[in-house]
């Protein structure tokens, strides 16, 4: 075969290759914006922080709590049984190390709405429909829960559950946050992430 | 019709490629590539501003997606009154794109905005800013004190 057939059967075979590669490392959404905005937009993708209480009382073991905050900020004051996961880790890292199991709903918290929120989308974009955010953030969580007070006056029953899962979450953040660093230590290496090897393929 | 019987391999080839490329191109999600990078503006507020800045920005866009009037009212020639719902509308879109200046965008809750900016940015739309009320970015006002019987305060 002459040399310039050659050199053009190599030069369109590697175009080829390139134009059905995946496109590198780079990681896009794969949902339609339209539908990612109608996700977004959609309540039942936040938790009010009184939901949270309850799960956390209830210990629903169908549930993650990550902390977006940097590690200083999460090993001085946490939810008792969240995993750290700063933000900026969160964006330039594989998901999937730390959102794999589908059947386990991820909530986002920061101190804040800004950080929570972002994550919620960006990983609901990348597919991950197993993302919800806790609203308003731990300012929300000290606002309602910790500052939940009993009037002394007559309450509905539901006013009184209400009350009473808070002060039981409260009770649970303060012990938990009151722990001698070495203990909470221990406490907090129990619910790190362990990363995982992906062994290439679809999930 | 010689040249082409000569190089129907190499057309051959050269169709099949176009049309993978183009399968890619129109087949794709509607967000640009890497989603890391697009999201790299959010980290520690660069993307967060105060109404104090608004008259330094030039060209500037107010993307009002709020129940009140009061930004509409001071700034009436820059504010476009936008629902969340329709922010992806190719009219606003259009109007996002061909402004010279940033964007910013104010909805009565910081989540909206927050939700929205994650969107748009992943379109690829860039110079966005959320207008915030809070000068300080995800900070943690309230104070907690290690004992039993502790109160949270305000700092």
């Amino acid at each position: 075969m002459e040399m310039r057939k050659k050199i053009t059967i190599i030069l369109l075979l590697s175009g080829l290759i390139l134009a059905l590669l995946p496109l590198s490392a780079n990681r896009s959404f794969l949902i339609k914006p339209e539908k990612l905005l109608s996700d977004v937009l959609n309540s039942d993708v936040a938790l009010t922080v009184d939901q949270v209480a309850k799960l956390i009382v209830n210990e629903d073991s169908t549930i993650r709590l990550i902390d977006l905050r940097s590690p200083e900020e999460f090993s001085s004051l946490s939810i008792p049984g969240s995993v750290n996961v700063p933000y900026s880790d969160l964006i330039s890292s594989d998901l999937y190390i730390f959102m794999n199991d589908r059947n386990i709903r991820n909530i986002f918290y920061s101190n804040t709405a800004f950080y929570s929120n972002y994550a919620l989308v960006y990983a609901r974009g990348l597919g991950y429909k197993n993302s919800f955010v806790m609203e308003g953030g731990l300012s929300e969580w000290f606002n309602t829960v910790m500052e939940s007070k009993f009037t002394g006056e007559r309450i509905s029953a539901r006013e009184n559950a209400l009350y009473e899962t808070r002060t039981k979450a409260a009770q649970l953040f303060t012990q938990f946050n009151s722990m001698p660093d070495s203990l909470k230590a221990v406490f907090m290496a129990a619910n790190k992430f362990s990363a995982k090897k992906l062994d290439g393929g679809c999930e | 019709m010689d040249a082409l019987k000569k190089y129907r391999f190499v057309s051959g080839v050269f169709l099949i490629l176009l049309t993978a490329v183009l399968y890619r191109s129109f087949t794709h999600s509607g967000f640009r590539y890497d989603a890391p990078r697009l999201a790299g503006q959010s980290f520690q507020g660069s993307n967060i501003i105060t109404e104090e800045q608004i008259p330094g920005f030039q060209d500037a866009l107010i993307i009002d997606m709020s129940n009140s009037e009061v930004l509409k009212d001071r700034y009436s020639e820059i504010t476009l009154k936008v629902r969340p719902d329709s922010i992806l509308d190719k009219k606003n879109i259009r109007r996002m794109l061909k402004n010279k200046g940033p964007v910013i965008l104010v909805s009565s809750e910081n989540t909206i905005s927050a939700r929205i900016w994650m969107l748009l940015s992943q379109k690829g739309l860039k110079n966005i800013f959320i207008l915030s009320e809070e000068k300080d970015f995800e900070v943690l006002k309230n104070k907690f004190r290690t004992d039993t019987l502790s109160i949270p305060e305000l700092i």
